[in-house]
């Protein structure tokens, strides 16, 4: 088990800066996931803290030790890959030996150990098949096995649900949890699923075009994004935005005027607000509350769930289309005119100079 | 059985662990990537020795002269090697030259690869458009055709020196037709023929092969879109199968080319070192007996005809390779 | 009605294409076959046998027989007698167009017979000794010892060279690394022929001339088998290499552990030319080799044609011992190698 510490990581290839100045804290036995949009950098971080890869600059400690020049091995680290990477010529049992073999460990020791987690895995009707004979799901079971035996300090994991389908992967999303409860292992945890993220994860980084968004729990991100690309990225269907204008500033918030709304008035904090800036307005689609009067939206669309509806329009003078989320069913035709209301303690405010979020005011 | 494997494996094992242990060492030192240096060294050692090594050696020999061996105990002669190689009355006559037998392997080996590419190309072609069309026994056929081509060109000499011979089947053949007794290998012209002869039947199975998978290659809906036209096979042949083989078979017989021009075993054991008198000398034979077996060794005289050649073999490599590029677009 | 039966026969009959076809495969097979096969059956001819002509097909010998009252085994004749009776003799003597034979049934009397009326048995036999005399007599046993030795080594040390170099340019970033492969591909087209002075003045440099390493180390790094085997690797994922970083296996493991095994259809396609390459090399010995105690077969084989050229029978029974191999493992891999051939396009 280990604690992590990423210092002004950076990372360079030849001469495209992929990692800027990177700077993460992982406690000890933590649940983080990293997550972002494909290609943002997130599978490049955890390779550098893994060691397959070297940093350009910066430091990577585990536990108070810097380990830049140490091969994964020596950072006993294991890892599970997207592809599994199973050696397809080997048995499930080799496959789970093979690395505590090359650690030149005792027989009887690595016997034992592969029995545990085979046990612990389901694994053991499996043991001589070789890994094309697996199903899916089994061979993820098995490069989950290769990690869990080698009893490392921190596991990786780089998208390892990616391949499997929709049942088996929210079964295996609370096998991974559970397993992190029982072993109580560092992990880390790259994914561009943000439900995964959200529902697995203690920690949750943002990672975005090589740097850090936000880091936060969970919940946090979801109700306090740092800023436009986080406030987006999280939360499905997306968050909804409008462009506006600051038209007041006090110390109980800003007051907005945009095409829909007018003279609202939000408690964020104001003190880089100026009167006249543009902002984005946020609000997720679970926050609309229908009403008999407000803002008018023309349902173009509608999917009806039973137990809850999403209801798809046009604002008048926005150009986006806005999505509501209600919770329970709501009986419309498209084409119907419903009125909508936004409360203004769940409604985010972005500077559109900096994609910065103003900072709430908690109550 | 088993288990002597397993024990095998397990004394392999061993032994590699214990390669192992410097390499680690190594790993330690230079980081995981540059230990594709390792991996390429004693690869690139062989080449650099065998292969990269010779070639610069071979021009600096171009331009020496004397009978030693070692490049320093060498006097250096500038072009003088190449002039006396180039030295002629006549190149269409090669008694009028300083080296006629060098000029005679030339006259050889031009036509020697003239005929023997033409008629490979050809025979090599028509037996791949013939298994082409087979839908049973292409596999067989295949085979049979192709099996000539891993024998060893002491063995194809042989067999067909005997099949040859005064006594051989074929004399006997051809006095049973009324003919008259041959001694084919002593004869300037029949001899000519049968070198070529054996070299195509010899090598044509490789090139079957290749024009094959060119063949397999053109996609089978134009021919059904002829068939649909009613278009006959022998006009399928010319209309569709050659034009679109074409870049195909030019850097196949450019291939052929190249090779040709460095025949030597099968015929040098055939016709025993290139008889009768040097009716079958060609220049890789020249080059052989230049350096290795002639009174005295003229290592520098023979390296600059290897140059010579080396320089004709690299233009048709070129112009393989610029076809070769040209027939993937 | 008409279009129906019109392609049925269409169908049924050959047409002249076909024909061609199959007379172009029937005539290119007895090409290809009757040579080998002609040698095959003269190489278990008697010396005897081998040299007179007409040549007969089938390998025979006379057939002789011990009779009563000789020291020395007689040959059996069959004697057409003028009444048309057909008897078996042996021959005893034979003067000009008289012959004296003795009835086999009855040696005790000698008949006079002229020699048109007589012709001599022949059995089918196959005279085995054309092959284990050069073994014995000769030293052949040196030769299929040596290209053995050389066939093995060479091969080993080829798929391990080779898997190294393809391992290091498909698996690895190092500087230069583009450069090597480029270098090492140029080669691919020069041949032997272009530098056999200098490389051979390069094995007298190593003291290797005339020594079956000379032969073996000169051909050992291929630039075919280092292209065939990096195409291979480069399919093989980088994962499963890291995966092995990961499970703390060093480079040299890896490639011991996962690349080589996973490279086996490559391996194995690589190691069956390799085998057939250095079974029949000829040119590269040829210069390298010059005590008879070093030859290889195929070197051997050439010299001793060429120093008793009348042997006939020993030299196509040798002949048949070195295209043996190459058939068997031809007749065994026959898809592999026309494959490989095929797929790569070299030989």
């Amino acid at each position: 088990m280990a604690a992590i510490q990423l210092k002004n990581l950076h990372k360079r290839y030849e001469s495209i800066d992929v990692m800027h100045h990177v700077n993460v804290d992982i406690e000890d036995g933590e649940f983080v996931a990293l997550v972002g949009p494909s290609g943002c950098g997130k599978s490049t971080l955890l390779r550098l803290i893994s060691g397959l890869e070297d940093i350009t600059s910066g430091e990577i400690l585990f536990d108070g030790k810097v380990v830049n020049r140490l091969s994964p091995a020596e950072r006993e680290i294991a890892m599970v890959f997207q592809s599994y990477a199973l050696y397809p010529h080997m048995t499930v049992k080799k496959n789970l030996s093979f690395g505590l073999e090359n650690l030149n460990m005792d027989r009887a020791i690595i016997e034992e150990r592969i029995q545990k987690a085979a046990k612990l895995l389901d694994l053991l009707p499996y043991m001589d098949r070789k890994p094309r004979a697996l199903s899916g799901g089994q061979r993820q079971r098995v490069a989950i096995g290769r990690a869990i035996v080698r009893n490392p300090k921190v596991f990786l994991f780089d998208e390892p649900l990616s391949n499997l389908d929709a049942k088996l992967r929210v079964q295996t999303r609370g096998e991974i949890t559970k397993l992190h409860k029982k072993l109580n292992t560092t992990m880390i945890y790259v994914t561009h699923d943000q439900v995964e993220a959200m529902t697995m994860a203690e920690k949750i980084v943002v990672v975005n075009a090589g740097k850090i968004e936000q880091v936060g729990k969970p919940l946090d991100l979801f109700e306090r994004p740092a800023n436009r690309f986080v406030a987006e990225f999280i939360g499905s269907p997306k968050m909804n935005m409008f462009k506006s204008k600051i038209t007041n500033v006090s110390d109980s918030g800003i007051e907005v005027t945009s095409n829909t709304i007018d003279h609202f008035c939000i408690p964020v904090a104001s003190e880089n607000a100026k009167i006249g800036d543009s902002v984005t307005l946020g609000v997720r689609p679970s926050h609309i509350e229908i009403a008999e009067s407000g803002i008018p939206l023309e349902i173009t669309q509608l999917e009806c769930m039973g137990h809850e509806t999403f209801i798809y329009g046009s604002l008048k003078g926005e150009s986006e289309d806005l999505v509501a989320h209600l919770p329970h069913h709501f009986e419309a035709e498209i084409g119907d005119t419903i009125y909508l209301r936004f409360s203004s303690q769940f409604m985010h405010v972005f500077c559109d100079k900096t994609d910065q979020a103003f900072k709430r005011i908690e109550s | 059985m088993k288990n002597l494997s397993a024990f095998l494996f397990s004394i392999l094992d061993k032994f590699m662990r214990f390669i192992e242990l410097p390499t680690v060492y190594l790993q330690k030192k230079i980081g995981v990537q540059r230990m594709g240096y390792l991996f390429v060294a004693p690869n690139m050692v062989l080449f650099s020795l065998f292969v990269f090594l010779p070639v610069g050696l071979a021009i600096a020999y171009a331009f020496t002269g004397g009978t030693n061996m070692l490049i320093w105990d060498r006097p250096f002669i500038g072009f003088e090697n190449f002039s006396r190689l180039l030295n002629c009355g006549s190149y269409m006559d090669p008694a009028s030259c300083e080296f006629d037998l060098f000029w005679t392997a030339i006259h050889n080996t031009w036509w020697y690869t003239l005929l023997n590419a033409t008629g490979t190309l050809v025979m090599a072609l028509i037996t791949a458009v013939v298994l082409n069309r087979l839908t049973k026994g292409k596999a067989l056929f295949r085979s049979i055709f192709f099996y000539p081509v891993l024998l060893s060109p002491v063995v194809v000499g042989l067999i067909w020196k005997w099949f040859l011979a005064r006594d051989g089947l074929l004399n006997s053949l051809v006095l049973d037709l009324g003919g008259e007794r041959t001694i084919f290998l002593l004869e300037v012209w029949w001899s000519r023929f049968w070198v070529v002869y054996v070299s195509i039947w010899f090598h044509m199975g490789f090139f079957t092969l290749i024009i094959l998978a060119g063949l397999q290659a053109i996609p089978r809906d134009i021919y059904e879109a002829a068939k649909v036209d009613g278009t006959s096979e022998w006009r399928q042949f010319w209309r569709i199968t050659l034009p679109l083989l074409t870049p195909n078979l030019l850097v196949v017989a450019v291939l052929l080319l190249i090779r040709s021009v460095q025949v030597f075993d099968e015929a040098w054991v055939l016709t025993d070192g290139g008889g009768p008198g040097t009716a079958n000398t060609f220049i890789v034979q020249f080059i052989y007996q230049t350096a290795f077996s002639s009174e005295v060794r003229l290592y520098g005289l023979a390296s600059a005809a290897s140059v010579l050649m080396g320089l004709a073999l690299l233009a048709l490599t070129l112009i393989q390779v610029w076809l070769a590029k040209k027939a993937e677009y | 009605m008409l279009k129906f039966l019109t392609r049925t026969r269409h169908h049924g009959k050959m047409d002249i294409t076909d024909i061609l076809s199959w007379l172009w495969l029937t005539l290119g097979t007895a090409v290809i076959a009757i040579p080998i096969a002609w040698a095959m059956l003269s190489s278990l001819k008697t010396e005897a046998e081998v040299n007179s002509f007409p040549p007969s097909l089938i390998p025979q010998s006379t057939v002789n027989t011990q009779v009563e009252g000789y020291d020395k085994d007689l040959s059996v004749w069959k004697w057409t007698q003028p009444n048309g009776e057909i008897k078996n003799v042996a021959l005893v003597r034979r003067i000009g167009i008289k012959a004296t034979v003795v009835d086999i049934d009855n040696p005790e009397k000698t008949l006079q017979v002229p020699t048109s009326e007589i012709t001599q048995l022949k059995d089918v036999n196959f005279q085995w000794q054309n092959y284990t005399d050069p073994l014995e007599r000769f030293d052949f046993f040196t030769y299929i010892n040596n290209t053995v030795f050389v066939t093995v080594v060479a091969t080993i040390l080829t798929l391990l060279l080779n898997s190294m170099a393809a391992f290091a340019l498909s698996k690895y970033k190092f500087r230069g690394k583009n450069a090597i492969f480029m270098l090492i591909l140029s080669t691919l087209m020069l041949p032997l022929s272009v530098i056999m002075v200098p490389a051979f003045i390069v094995i007298v440099g190593l003291n290797l001339a005339d020594n079956l390493w000379g032969v073996i180390f000169a051909t050992v790094a291929t630039p075919t088998g280092v292209f065939m085997l990096r195409q291979y690797m480069l399919t093989i994922p980088d994962d499963l290499i890291e995966a092995a970083r990961v499970d703390a296996a060093s480079e040299f493991r890896i490639y011991w552990r996962i690349v080589l095994p996973l490279c086996a259809p490559a391996l194995a396609v690589l190691a069956i030319f390799s085998v057939i390459w250095r079974w029949n090399d000829f040119l590269w010995p040829l210069i390298v080799l010059s005590s008879p105690e070093n030859y290889t077969l195929q070197i051997g084989l050439n010299a001793f044609q060429g120093q008793f050229s009348v042997e006939w029978h020993y030299i196509l029974a040798m002949t048949v011992i070195a295209l043996i191999p190459v058939t068997i493992v031809f007749l065994v891999l026959q898809k592999y190698i026309t494959e490989g051939v095929a797929g790569s396009g070299v030989k």
